[in-house]
Order: structure tokens, then sequence, then C-alpha cells
């Protein structure tokens, strides 16, 4: 799995490095500013959820700090309650004498919302009033109950108990009270004496869930109360919490401070607020899972999101537009420098544009390019000359060679005392040379070819005493197409030195058309080549230094396809003791026709001129 | 078209989606609350205040759920028909989902099965043959009712059983338990069963004429109905006679506070409320199984804090 990641990751390297140099920059750009806006974005969002989280939290303390002051003022009306009656009725009265009952009707009246019943009892149970009157319950035993026996334990204190069932009195249409009872211990005048007494305020549980309901309208999370030992008072969950279908984490609140705090419970980060009401020990407990405080911001958080993409697609656009400003120049000129590169040198211009670096490359290039195509061009004229110049030199090698062979015949006749032969060398060699000059063109008629072909094999015929024979025969059609000049008696020469030397030796010379060229065959009956010799026998490096002019074939077919290229040139064919045979292929080409090409280049030439 | 443009439109068009995808979700969607649910608590019998721990129950869980519930009580105590008409109505009026305690098992029973309602619906309390009731253990309650007298009496007793309201599977299970020869709780044990004719009448009156023509020591109601039909029956007749039953309305625990009622076993509605609305709202609570618990609550436990909280529910 890492080998494949790995090869994964430099597939994209690799890809990514032969990208555009656009896509390059567009995607750098982008990632850049993506980077760093998602950084910028990440930082401010933490700041603002962590700033949002806060007012959320100091929001809830708020709500906590109002429903503590109403929760507070709640019970200080029912402590004040219970105040009145004991200082305003209970100490001031005598219960043997005196009805507790009109100033505890006035007090309930007077609270009645808040309130469920006021009752005062003695120390041993006995009821000595209560309001709204109503009957005791049969077989109710009311030293028996918390708000009693705490009352009992702590005589100078107020107590409140849990929420409870009241348990008091007869109740019609079976309706039972949820109360939360303030008890307090009381003395009792009777008969001057005094006895020990409980009074009771019954507060309705119904007020203070009413107070917490509207407060947990207004929170993220909700708020509960439980009492100083941890024991939920009111909760929005308290009959499934009761039931067992959700849990509270309220005990653990017994000894916790006032303050924020973070738990987390049954799986779930939450943030507890707690406020201790003064005097009863209650805590009001403001939960709020953490999740539910980000969830206020997911607006906010969708809507940096909204305006993230926005931004990094304008980004991208905007990179991608701005890469293309400046890349497309250089597309530009890298396309003029590839067609550079495929060998197009005829390119019309190279690509000047775009910033002036670019153009300062763009015209760099374009006088680099101007230059090669001189110097290109100079090195092919150069090249040109060097050929011609070449052939003109080879060609004006075979004449000291024939010259020199010739004369050197002639003398060897006059020294033979063979002044008519040495005549006839002489005239048949000013014919040659007359038809070697032909006005200094290199092309000449196939006619005038085999006559200088005729006038060197007379003139060798003599050197050699006529020891071979020779016969020459060339269609009349080809007699006028064209041919270089002087390229059969090198063969001849050839063909007479290392194929004549015997008796009955022979040479022959045959013209003829096929396929449309010119074909002429030397051929002589000597000794042959063997084949390796044969396929030397055209190359340079072979040229014959022994006897004859020493140029060989190889000059004749150099000169051959210097002037005709393609496939022109010759072909040898040789087979020991029986003889060789060369064959010029030649172009067919009508001298006339070349003639009139000729002309008419030469006017041109003199009309420019 | 150009090799080159062919990356940029396909951008532009993907930043065309993902704005209009971003902004319809901004615009809309985001703000869009789900509609609440509406769903219907259809309960036998006339009175309101005897379901009113299944009601407190089902609407915490309601609010949890972003949804709202309506009891629908019947006017009479168990016609089957009503019923249905009810389930018809409540249905035709688009409620979502559906929490039914039948009053008839076997007819209710057919009538779900013949229709098969498309919405998401639940039997609490008493349900029918073919399905599971979100209950707690009739069978379980009945034992430990026997239990209770068996433990709270002499062994030579002679225990009377109303047998009524026999068309709830939950009281058939209840009354096979009661009559099971295996379980031990009296000496005697009668059938209290009205005939076709006295079924016409109130019940109340064929209970007053048993328990002054047939002298027993117990009377075990098994149900709410014969609970509170007992209990009006017996109010003002002036005859010692010991009360055991199942029940959790109001009346029954009122009277079980006032030691008419000797013994009451008490199903927790409240639990069976909350669960049912989870589970015909949610898919996944459907399928888990849940344990409805009960409670034997003797006269003189009533007020007793685990108890009270389990008996008496927060009026408002």
């Amino acid at each position: 799995m890492k080998i494949r990641f790995g090869h994964f990751f430099d597939q994209i390297k690799r890809a990514y490095k032969q990208r555009s140099i656009q896509l390059i920059i567009s995607l750098s750009f982008t990632a850049i500013a993506v980077f760093g806006m998602v950084f910028l974005g990440v930082a401010l969002y933490s700041q603002f959820s962590a700033r949002a989280r806060e007012n959320t939290i100091e929001n809830d303390e708020q709500v906590l700090e109002q429903v503590s002051w109403n929760l507070n003022t709640y019970i200080r009306n029912m402590m004040s309650v219970s105040d009145s009656f004991y200082y305003s009725v209970i100490k001031k009265k005598d219960m043997s004498k005196d009805s507790f009952l009109e100033e505890m009707d006035l007090l309930y009246e007077a609270n009645k919302d808040n309130l469920i019943s006021i009752a005062c009892v003695t120390e041993d149970g006995a009821l000595i009033c209560a309001s709204p009157v109503a009957n005791r319950k049969e077989g109710v035993d009311f030293c028996a109950q918390e708000w009693f026996r705490n009352a009992e334990e702590k005589i100078a204190d107020i107590h409140f108990s849990t929420p409870h069932v009241q348990n008091l009195f007869e109740n019609s249409n079976y309706r039972y009270y949820w109360v939360v009872s303030l008890s307090r211990s009381v003395e009792l005048t009777s008969l001057g004496n005094i006895r020990k007494g409980v009074l009771l305020v019954d507060m309705n549980f119904s007020s203070i869930e009413q107070m917490f309901s509207k407060v947990n309208e207004k929170t993220s999370g909700y708020v509960y109360l439980v009492d100083r030992n941890g024991e939920i008072i009111y909760h929005p969950r308290q009959k499934a919490i009761y039931s067992g279908l959700i849990q509270e984490n309220n005990l653990a609140l017994k000894d916790c401070e006032d303050g924020v705090h973070t738990e987390i419970f049954n799986g779930v980060e939450r943030s507890v607020i707690v406020k201790t009401v003064g005097y009863t020990g209650w805590k009001i407990v403001s939960v709020t899972p953490t999740r539910e405080l980000a969830l206020s911001l997911s607006q906010t958080r969708m809507f940096s999101i909204i305006i993230l993409t926005i931004t990094i697609f304008l980004v991208l656009f905007g990179n991608i537009f701005i890469s293309s400003r400046v890349t497309d120049p250089l597309r530009k000129l890298d396309d003029s420098v590839r067609k550079l590169e495929e060998g197009n040198l005829d390119v019309d211009q190279i690509y000047i544009g775009g910033s002036h670096e670019i153009m300062h490359l763009g015209r760099t290039i374009d006088s680099m390019v101007k230059q090669m195509r001189k110097l290109m061009d100079d090195m092919v004229k150069e090249q040109r000359d060097k050929r011609r110049s070449e052939l003109d030199a080879l060609q004006s090698q075979i004449n000291p060679h024939f010259l020199y062979n010739t004369l050197d015949s002639v003398v060897w006749m006059i020294e033979s005392n063979r002044y008519k032969d040495a005549i006839t060398t002489v005239t048949a060699l000013a014919t040659l040379f007359r038809i070697s000059l032909s006005r200094g063109d290199n092309i000449i008629p196939i006619r005038d070819e085999i006559v200088h072909a005729q006038n060197y094999l007379n003139i060798q015929k003599v050197r050699y005493k006529n020891k071979f024979e020779s016969s020459i025969e060339i269609e009349e059609g080809i007699k006028d197409c064209c041919t270089i000049k002087l390229i059969v008696q090198p063969l001849l020469e050839n063909a007479i030195y290392y194929g004549a030397m015997d008796e009955d030796s022979r040479i022959t010379v045959k013209g003829y058309e096929k396929d449309g060229d010119i074909y002429i065959e030397v051929s002589d009956n000597g000794m042959g080549m063997p084949p390796e010799a044969l396929e030397n026998l055209l190359k340079e490096k072979t040229r014959t230094r022994g006897k004859g002019s020493g140029i060989g074939l190889w000059n004749v077919n150099q000169r051959i396809q210097l002037y005709f290229k393609g496939d022109y040139g010759l072909s040898i064919e040789s087979e020991l003791d029986e003889g060789t045979t060369v064959t010029i292929h030649l172009p067919k080409i009508p001298y006339a026709e070349y003639k009139n090409e000729k002309n008419e280049k030469n006017e041109k030439k003199g009309g420019g001129a | 078209m150009k090799h080159r443009q062919r990356p940029l439109l396909i951008l532009a068009v993907l930043l065309a989606l993902a704005l209009i995808g971003e902004l319809t979700y901004y615009t809309y969607l985001s703000k869009r609350e789900d509609p609440i649910r509406q769903i219907s608590l259809i309960v036998y019998g006339s009175d309101p205040a005897r379901w009113e721990n299944l009601r407190q129950g089902a609407e915490l869980a309601a609010s949890d759920l972003h949804a709202e519930v309506t009891l629908i009580t019947m006017s009479t105590e168990d016609d089957a028909l009503e019923q249905i008409s009810l389930i018809e109505r409540e249905i035709a009026n688009g409620a979502d989902a559906l929490l039914i305690a039948a009053c008839d098992s076997e007819t209710v029973g057919a009538y779900m099965a013949h229709t098969r309602p498309k919405i998401p619906y639940m039997f609490v309390e008493s349900g029918i043959l073919t399905e599971d009731v979100l209950a707690a253990s009739d069978e379980e309650m009945a034992s430990s009712l026997a239990h209770t007298i068996d433990e709270n009496e002499k062994d030579w007793i002679k225990v009377a059983l109303i047998a009524d309201h026999l068309e709830r599977e939950s009281v058939r299970k209840r009354l096979e338990v009661m009559q099971d020869p295996g379980v031990k709780y009296a000496d005697e044990v009668v059938l209290w069963e009205r005939n076709e004719q006295e079924k016409n009448k109130k019940a109340q009156f064929f209970l007053q004429r048993e328990l002054t023509e047939e002298a027993v020591d117990v009377v075990v109601a098994l149900d709410n109905s014969s609970m509170e039909e007992l209990l009006d029956a017996t109010v003002n007749l002036n005859k010692d006679i010991k009360i055991y039953g199942i029940a959790n309305s109001n009346k029954s625990v009122y009277y079980l506070d006032n030691r008419l009622i000797k013994s009451l076993v008490f199903e927790d509605e409240f639990s069976i409320g909350y669960l049912g609305v989870q589970k015909v709202l949610d898919e996944k609570k459907r399928e888990q199984e849940e344990t409805i618990r009960f409670e034997v609550v003797g006269y003189d436990a009533v007020y007793e804090a685990a108890h009270q909280k389990l008996l008496f529910p927060h009026v408002r």
C-alpha cells in the first residue's frame, strides 16, 4: 500500500513537472492562495467560534443569573410568608384563645398563585390550622413526614424539601399536588406556655416548573435545579429520569462550585454552568452540549465555506487569466522554436510579443535564426561550389593523364619511326581535345563522345600495335542525347589496360536505350575481376594507382552522380577469364533540349546582369 | 473547440454548480425547518386523565423529535368500531404515526391486518394478537399480583376475578395466569363474568350485585376499566372487601391512597408513551427490545419516594 501510494505520488509529481508553465503557475499560485485563505479562514473562524461560544456561555450565565434572581425572589416571598405568619401571628397570639385562621387565609389568598397550602401543627403532629381549609387525611402521621422531621432536627433554620406529593389533606377529584415544603420550627403560645410546633408552607411545584420551563425556551441547552445534595428538584425531563429512561449527572454537582465547568457525561462533552441560590443551597445548573454550541455556528460556518469556495474559484480563474497573459507569448515563442526544432527554417517570423523580456528573447531568437539561415545558405553554396570545383578538378585530372599517355605513345611511335602513325595519332589527339574543350561544356552529345572514344581507341590501337580489336555500336536514337564528356574514354582505358593485353582481345562499346534511360556498355574479354575486387571498385579508397590513368572508374562514377544524381552512374559485371563489362547509366535528355534550357538560363543571367 | 479551453469550461461549470448548490442550501435548505410530525395517540375509554402518564411520556419524546402528540379518547369504553373509525380519521387527516391502545384486540387486529396503514404505528398498553405491543409483561404483572395476594392474605381466602373486557388481549393473558392452577394465592377462585344480557348494563351494577350476593374476601380487577367499575361499585356499598388489581389510572391511585385498594400492580405508562413515540418516529429504535417496568404498590407505600415518582404525574 505504501509502495503503491509512493508510486502514485511519483506519477503526480511527474505529471506536474510535464505540465505547461501556465498550468504550473495557475496551480501553484492557486494552491498558495487557497492555503493562505484556508489558514486565515480557519484562524478567523476559530477565533470567531471561540468568541461565539464565550458569548453563548455568557448569555447562559445571564439567563442563569436572571432565573436565580427570580427563584430567589420566589423563595424569599415564600420565606416572608412563613416569617410573616410566624412573627406577626404565631408569636403574638395564644393559640388557646385566638385563632390563626384569618391571618393564614389572608396570607394564602395573597400568595395562592405560588402556594398550595399553609399549615401549622403542634410538636405532636396535631393540626392547629390550615389554609385553604381542608380535612386532614385520615391515617396520616405528620410527625413521620420529612418536612416535620427536618424542622424538628434543626429548629433555627427554614427547611426546603425536595419535590414530593402533598400528603396532608383529603383531595377531591383524585387530584394530587407536587409541592416543595418550606418548614420551620415555631414556638407556639398556649395558655401562656411555649410549645413547639411546625409551620409548613407548601410551595406549588408548578410555579418552579413554569419558571424553569420559560428559561429553557431561551437557552441553547437546558437548565435544571438540584438541592444541596444534588437531588433533582426540577428537570425538564424529570419524569424520564425518574423512569430511568435517561440519566443526568446531578449527583456529581453535590460538591460542585459555582462557575463554568466542562464535563463528559455518557460520552458527551458538555458545558455546565452552576449557580447556587442563596439560603436554600439549591443549585441552578445550565447544561449545554459542546456540540450544540458548535451547531449554533453552523450558519456562520456555512457562510464562510461559501465565501471561501467562491473566492477559491475566483482566485483560480484570476490565476488562469493572469498566467495565460504571462505565458501566452512564451507559448507562441515556444511554438515558433518547435517549428525550428522540426527543421523548418523557413519560419516566416519568430513570435515577438508579450513583456519586454519575452520580446527581447523573441528578437534574439529571430536574429539567431536569420543568422543561422544565412550561415546554412552560405554553407550550401560553399558546398555546391566545392563540389563543382571538385568536379572540375576531377575532369581536369583526365586531361594531363590522357595527354601524358598519348604523348607517351606518340613519342614511342616517333622513336619507332612510325611517323604516319604518329601523325594519325596526333590528329586524333587534336580531334580529341577539340571535343574535350567543347567550348567549356561538360555536357556534350553522345555522338561527340563516341567520336572522342573512337579517336581514343585509334590512338591506343596505334600504341598497342593493333593488339586488340574494337567495335562501337550506338543506337542512332541516342546519339543526340546528352552525356558527360569524357566518360567512355576512361572505361576504354581500363578495358585496354586490364582486358586487351593478349592476342584476340576485343573491346566493344554498345549504346542503347532501355526503359527510357541510356546505357553505354564498354566490354572486354580480358581476364576479368574477382567479385571482391568488384565490390570496392567504385569506392574512392580503392582507386588504383597501377597502370593507366589511375583515376579509374570511381572518377567517372562520381562525375555522373554529381551531375545527374539518383540511380545514375556506373555498374560493373565481371567474370574471371571471361571479361568485364562496365555499363554507364544515363538519363535520356535530348541535347537540343539541354542546349535550349542552357541558353534560356544564360539569357536570364544576361538580362539580370 | 480548442482543447485548451476545455478545462476552463469544466471549471466554469463546476463553479456554477457549486454556487447554485451552496446558494440553494444557504438560502433555502439551511433555513427550512422540518415540518412538525403529528402523532395520534388513540386510546380506549373516555377519560383522558386516566392516560396522563402515557401522554406525558409521549409528549416528552415528541418534543425531542420535533413532533406533536394528540391524545384521542373514545366516547365509550371499548367500542372497536369507534376506535377503527378514529384510526381511519386520523390517517385521513394526515397523521404521521399512530400509537394505539387497542380496545378490542381481535377486531382492531383484523382491521389493521386488512388495511395495513402506510404510516408507522405501534400498539401500546393493549395490543393485538399478531403484533408486538409496548407494555409491561402481562404474565409477569399477573404473577406478581398473585404473589402479593398470597403474601398479604391468608391461605383460605376466596378470591373473585373480574372477567370483563376480555376482548383485550392483555386482560386475557392476565386472567389466564390468575386462573392457572399452578399459581397458588387463594383457597378458592371464582370468576365474575357478565353474560350477554348484563353486558348491556353498567358493569358497576353487576359488580354490586356480585359483591352483595357472593361472599368473597378479595376481588381482583385486571385492568383499569374493571378497577374503576369495581371502585364505583364498592365506594358506597359499605362492605369490607379487599381489592387488588392491575391498574394505573389516577382514580385507582386515589383509592389506593385512600386504602380502598390494598395493592396495585402499576405499569410505567410514562415509559410506554416515551418509548412508543421514539419507536414510531425512529426506525432504529423500533428494532430495539424494551422492557417496561411495573411496580407492586401497597396502600402504605404510596408516598415512598420511588412510588410517588411513578404514580403521580406532574399536573400543571
